[in-house]
């Protein structure tokens, strides 16, 4: 079916394109809204990316997984927009938890700091947690990726998507466990 | 099966990436070990609490605005290269034929190949200016 699209794309069908646009959105959104911090630019480098992924989608390989690309063009026009910013003397929000690795994801947004206590200790957790567990985890719970497109994001084969989540996964709620015990304890104090 | 490759498989069954026959085989130890029940249990829960954290998702009418722009600058586009396309290919023939015509006069035909040539010359021109802007446009690509 996406296969299908992707073809009918390639040979100009907009209408096809524009099912493959509704497909991923809102994960392209969450890719660009983690490096960027911000709803309004994320939204505005999401159409950015759907544009630049229909007038190059002839150089795409249909047998590959279509998020993995979009990821990748996501990633670079976001950073690209970073950059450019820095360079043209506008602040920049500097990234919450260190450089990024292969994904720049810990950039925590504001807006989420705002959440629920649970909340707060998952994402206190996570920012914790080593970058690669990171960055596996937020793939797949945030970015709702298949273990097969988390293989070719990061490039590692898919038996050790699989263990790798298992490890950082049991990382987390150790981390979370850890963070509630340390809240309590502050509270006691208090 | 030991509980830590088991625990690795309740991992996939979660993430929906199991194939039906290691399902079977999952839950077969399910119904018999406690500890790898609560594993799953607590697995569920912090997978709920995941997404309670995640970010937000895109403005309700993202799709819809884009999907409007997106057939009318594709449109827009089409258009335009289909106009000035076929405007040039008819000032080409028309040339063409008015050198090859023998009866018509010289001076006639170099005027009209110069307003060709200076026509010719400020639409590339334009373009150029036109992609040198967009490159330095921070804000292309974006349909508003």
């Amino acid at each position: 079916m996406e296969r299908e699209l992707i073809i009918r794309s390639k040979a100009g069908d907009r209408y096809a394109f524009s099912e493959l646009v509704r497909k991923y959105y809102k994960r392209v959104f969450k890719t660009a809204y983690l490096i960027l911090k911000n709803r309004q630019d994320a939204e505005d480098i999401t159409q950015t990316v759907f544009l630049k992924a229909y007038s190059s989608i002839t150089s795409f390989n249909e047998s590959r997984s279509f998020f993995p690309w979009l990821h990748r063009i996501t990633k670079n026009l976001s950073l690209n927009l970073i950059k450019r910013r820095k360079m043209a003397g506008e602040k920049v929000k500097s990234m919450a938890y260190g450089e990024p690795s292969i994904d720049p994801l810990p950039a925590l947004p504001e807006e989420m700091v705002l959440r629920e206590e649970e909340s707060q200790n998952i994402l206190n957790a996570l920012a914790e947690l080593p970058t690669q567990m990171r960055d596996i985890l937020i793939l797949k719970h945030w970015k709702d990726c298949s273990y097969r497109e988390i293989s070719e994001i990061l490039s590692i084969p898919i038996g050790t998507v699989m263990s790798r989540l298992y490890y950082a996964r049991k990382k987390l709620a150790e981390t979370i466990e850890e963070t509630e015990n340390r809240g309590e304890v502050r509270k006691n104090e208090m | 099966m030991k509980c830590e490759e088991v625990r690795i498989k309740i991992n996939g069954l979660i993430d929906n990436e199991l194939a039906e026959s290691e399902i079977d085989a999952l839950l077969d130890h399910l119904s018999t070990c406690k500890s790898c029940r609560a594993y799953y249990k607590e697995l569920l829960r912090m997978n709920r609490e995941m997404l309670r954290a995640a970010p937000p998702d895109p403005a309700d009418n993202w799709y819809i605005d884009f999907r409007k722009r997106f057939f009318r600058k594709t449109g827009g586009f089409l258009g335009r290269l289909f106009f000035i396309g076929s405007y040039l290919v008819l000032l080409i023939y028309s040339l063409f034929q008015l050198f090859k015509a023998p009866n018509e006069d010289l001076a006639i035909k170099l005027i009209i190949g110069g307003i060709f040539a200076g026509f010719l010359l400020l639409l590339v021109v334009s373009i150029a200016d036109r992609i040198k802007e967009s490159k330095n446009d921070r804000y292309r690509g974006v349909i508003r």
